[in-house]
């Protein structure tokens, strides 16, 4: 995914990505990684703030990488709720404990998930996997 | 040798007194009335001596003549047994104060001198199958004199005497050893002591309304004896069941503790390893994010690792505080600088200096603890305040207030419980490992101090640190 014979960053840029985690330095590191490959990334520390930025309207994302244990609403009454409101629109992937991510996973419909602590080309791959395998 | 031993051991002769099948057997008897007992005993020795086997009978005078009294009854020769050596009536006082010194049993005399009469009972008998058959009281010599202990030692070397040689063991307790024993736990004790155990009864032929409420009352002993196990068994599988639980818990916390500061530090360094692969430059803000995350994760893993080693040794017992005169107010005013949440107000109110006797190390670890949870359980920010106080004679006070979430008042106590977090049920982002207020608390214990929580007269928690008046408080 990283060499040269590459999808133009440019295919990319037309995917638009929430990153939904508290933690700072991993939030940052997914964003970073995820600019690197060329896609549009917004994020967001809490649930409450991802569903604030997505009713301020804008490009509605694609995928929505999301942390379940984050303070006031988590990732799991995120997901509730952003099917409530917006159904099927944006893909889901848990980042989160692989013992957690079999729970979690059925009950809040979720389209793939990746353990922490993640490999970074793992967590584009399962990306770029969705890319390819879109939605509707 | 003339004796009919079926006419001794009777016609409805109770199974449990058939123990020729095992050799080593060793019953317990419990009886009411000297006559029940002696009618056993009489068919117990009288089937060995007329078998033509030994019998050793260390026994009170009176039983000894009443059992002398039934085997003459029976037809039996006792003076000619006892000219053969085959019968050895000793007396149990004696018996017993050969062996007993300074009250307790002397365990390798006891076993000389009680295998010295086994010995010589077995030899006085011909032939290759020599059985003997013992009984003895002086267990219930030491049960009535309150030495428990030495009566329960005295049956276990009548057990190992019995591995040595070919012995029949029976002793015997009168039921009015224990009088309203409710917990049923000395028979108890006694029977687990006996390869088997003879009511004080025999079922199959109780006669009188005495006789019937005496077996009832064994059979109650007995009952209650079991229940209490069971009980014990209970309570003890509920311990274990909730110390399981609270491990389980600990372990998912304490490796999603250990996992967050992990995710980032593997991140950043594929994320500059990526950059080099593919020959970028790799940005400035990146190389210092990534190293600053370097710095503070493995910092918060060392001091995650740190409490765990804490809780371990606290739990081993070997947590050690060493005392030296410490100003404890510039104690917890250093701590309050270093504090750098952006959040949070830190305030110190009390004097400028306080000598006190504690291990400062360890004294500025329940700072710590009690600051960062104030921190952690004000996530909105606000004032936290340290107050120090000292009163002459009354040792010193440190509270901790926070203007947070409080602690809920049925959780003010368990907070400090290992592995406790008092915020896991409705808020696990809340909950930590369950270690800082537990290490906090026992620190202050090897203090002889205490630690508990108050309600301040705002929302939020105020942590109470005491510590007693040292020599050099003033």
């Amino acid at each position: 995914m990283t060499l040269s014979g590459e999808p133009a960053p440019k295919v990319k840029s037309s995917v638009h990505i929430l990153v939904v985690e508290d933690d700072a330095d991993i939030r940052h590191i997914m964003v970073l990684a995820l600019r690197d490959e060329g896609y549009e990334v917004e994020e967001a520390a809490s649930g409450q703030s991802a569903l604030d930025l997505l009713d301020r309207g804008g490009t509605h994302p694609e995928i929505i990488l999301l942390d379940m244990k984050m303070p006031g609403m988590d990732g799991e009454q995120f997901a509730r709720r952003y099917r409530e409101l917006y159904g099927r629109h944006a893909q889901i992937i848990l980042v989160t404990a692989a013992n957690e991510a079999s729970v979690h996973r059925p009950k809040i419909d979720a389209d793939s998930h990746i353990s922490k602590p993640f490999d970074i080309g793992e967590l584009l791959d399962k990306v770029s996997a969705l890319v390819r395998r879109p939605q509707l | 040798m003339t004796v009919d031993t079926a006419h001794l051991l009777g016609s409805s002769a109770p199974p449990a007194i058939n123990d020729g099948a095992n050799s080593h057997a060793h019953s317990v008897q419990f009886y009411t009335q000297d006559d029940y007992l002696l009618d056993e005993l009489g068919r117990f020795i009288g089937s060995f001596l007329g078998a033509g086997d030994a019998a050793i009978v260390i026994a009170t005078p009176s039983h000894h003549t009443g059992l002398v009294q039934r085997l003459r009854q029976h037809g039996f020769d006792v003076d000619l047994a006892i000219s053969q050596a085959r019968y050895v009536a000793l007396d149990a006082a004696d018996t017993l104060s050969l062996f007993m010194v300074d009250g307790q049993i002397d365990p390798d005399l006891c076993i000389e001198v009680l295998g010295a009469v086994i010995i010589a009972a077995r030899a006085a008998v011909p032939g290759d199958h020599r059985r003997v058959a013992a009984f003895g009281e002086m267990v219930a010599l030491l049960w009535a004199e309150g030495k428990c202990e030495a009566a329960l030692e005295l049956e276990e070397i009548w057990n190992r005497l019995a591995t040595l040689h070919p012995l029949q063991l029976r002793c015997a307790y009168p039921l009015s050893l224990f009088p309203g024993s409710a917990d049923g736990s000395p028979v108890k004790q006694i029977c687990s002591a006996h390869s088997y155990v003879i009511p004080a009864e025999d079922y199959t032929a109780i006669r009188t309304e005495e006789e019937r409420l005496t077996a009832i009352a064994v059979l109650q002993q007995k009952a209650l004896a079991l229940e209490t196990e069971i009980e014990g068994h209970r309570q003890a599988r509920g311990e274990l069941e909730r110390a399981v639980f609270a491990r389980d818990a600990f372990l998912s916390v304490a490796a999603h503790e250990l996992k967050t500061p992990i995710t980032g530090l593997r991140g950043y360094a594929q994320l500059l390893l990526r950059d080099l692969k593919a020959e970028r430059d790799i940005a400035p803000e990146r190389l210092e994010a990534a190293l600053r995350s370097l710095d503070l994760q493995t910092g918060k893993l060392a001091r995650l690792i740190s409490r765990l080693l804490d809780s371990s040794q606290i739990e081993a017992g070997k947590l050690r505080i060493e005392r030296e005169t410490t100003d404890i107010a510039s104690l917890v005013r250093s701590v309050l600088a270093q504090q750098d949440s952006a959040d949070h107000s830190f305030i110190y109110d009390g004097p400028d200096h306080i000598e006190t006797q504690v291990d400062p190390l360890r004294f500025e670890q329940v700072i710590t603890n009690l600051i960062n949870n104030a921190i952690k359980f004000s996530p909105q920010g606000g004032i936290i305040t340290a107050r120090l106080e000292q009163h002459p004679g009354e040792g010193t006070r440190l509270s901790i207030i926070d203007h947070g979430v409080g602690i809920p008042p049925d959780h003010r106590e368990a907070v400090f419980d290992r592995f406790y977090q008092a915020h896991s049920d409705y808020d696990r982002h809340l909950a930590g490992m369950g270690l800082g207020l537990h290490i906090a608390r026992e620190i202050i214990h090897l203090h002889g101090g205490s630690i508990r929580i108050e309600q301040p007269d705002h929302p939020g928690s105020c942590f109470v640190v005491t510590l007693p008046p040292s020599a050099d408080d003033s």
